[in-house]
């Protein structure tokens, strides 16, 4: 029971240790000229530290708690605790509870803050997810660009080429032509005019 | 020889016509007549046009 109590004053000091606010405003009742008269424990440690150390133990404990509620519920169960907390405090307590209020405040302003960006987070998780749709549909009905580099023949040459080309082909169109022998549309709009104009070949609807 | 036109309002009237230039600037697509869709394009930089499909003929050429 000794040892369990030596356990709670070492872990509630050392939490203190890291609110030396909290600490200091505890031991600011001890007044040196009084000192003497301070009763010792059986440990050799004075009953008001003691106290004191309890009392800043138990008001971190009931902090940790508060943290917990409003970190698993939100600010409603902070406040509904608070309040609680508050009408049932002694006036050691209040002092613990006040120094380490601007801590909650900060938290719950950080708390805010981070639900807000998270909020945001989504948003543009789902705004690209739109986009990246938009994209996909465009680019499946947009067609593929193809680079056709030009050749430059003569105009016997190309001539000859188009012979060889409507030997193969019947119909034609003049774009046709042009793409599948790299010829300029112009040359080939030309070069077809001379072969209609010497009937090497004809436009179909001509034929009548 | 076909025949070229280059005068500012010469048109073409075709089923099909052909064309090339330095750039294509594809416009807006605009609901027309029936359920038909028009879409518009301005050819500039060399722009060049010839009919491969005169309207109400056959398979054309």
């Amino acid at each position: 029971m000794a040892k369990n109590q030596s356990d709670k004053e070492t872990k509630g000091l050392t939490e203190v240790s890291n609110m030396s606010n909290v600490y200091s405003e505890d031991l600011s009742s001890f007044e040196p000229e009084s000192f003497d008269f301070v009763e010792f424990s059986s440990q050799g440690i004075p009953i008001r530290v003691l106290e004191a150390k309890s009392k800043v133990f138990t008001n971190i404990v009931t902090l940790q708690a508060n943290i917990y509620n409003v970190a698993i519920f939100g600010t409603g169960s902070y406040n509904a605790v608070v309040g609680g907390y508050t009408g049932t405090s002694s006036p050691s307590q209040t002092i613990g509870y006040s120094s380490t209020m601007p801590y909650l405040e900060n938290y719950l302003a950080e708390r805010k803050l981070l639900e807000k960006r998270l909020e945001a987070v989504d948003m543009l998780e789902q705004r690209v997810g739109a986009l990246e749709k938009r994209v996909a549909s465009l680019e499946a009905v947009s067609p593929e660009e193809k680079v056709i580099v030009l050749r430059e023949l003569s105009k016997e040459e190309a001539k000859k080429e188009i012979l060889e080309l409507f030997s193969k082909q019947d119909r034609l169109y003049y774009s046709d032509i042009a793409e599948q022998l790299s010829l300029d549309l112009k040359l080939v709009v030309d070069i077809c005019s001379e072969l209609q104009a010497a009937g090497e070949i004809h436009a179909l609807g001509d034929s009548s | 020889m076909a025949i070229v036109h280059k005068e500012v309002g010469d048109a073409l009237l075709a089923e099909r016509i052909a064309v090339q230039a330095r750039t294509i600037n594809m416009g807006s697509v605009t609901q027309g007549s029936s359920k038909h869709k028009i879409l518009t394009a301005k050819l500039r930089g060399s722009a060049y046009c010839v009919i491969e499909k005169p309207l109400g003929r056959g398979p054309g050429q």
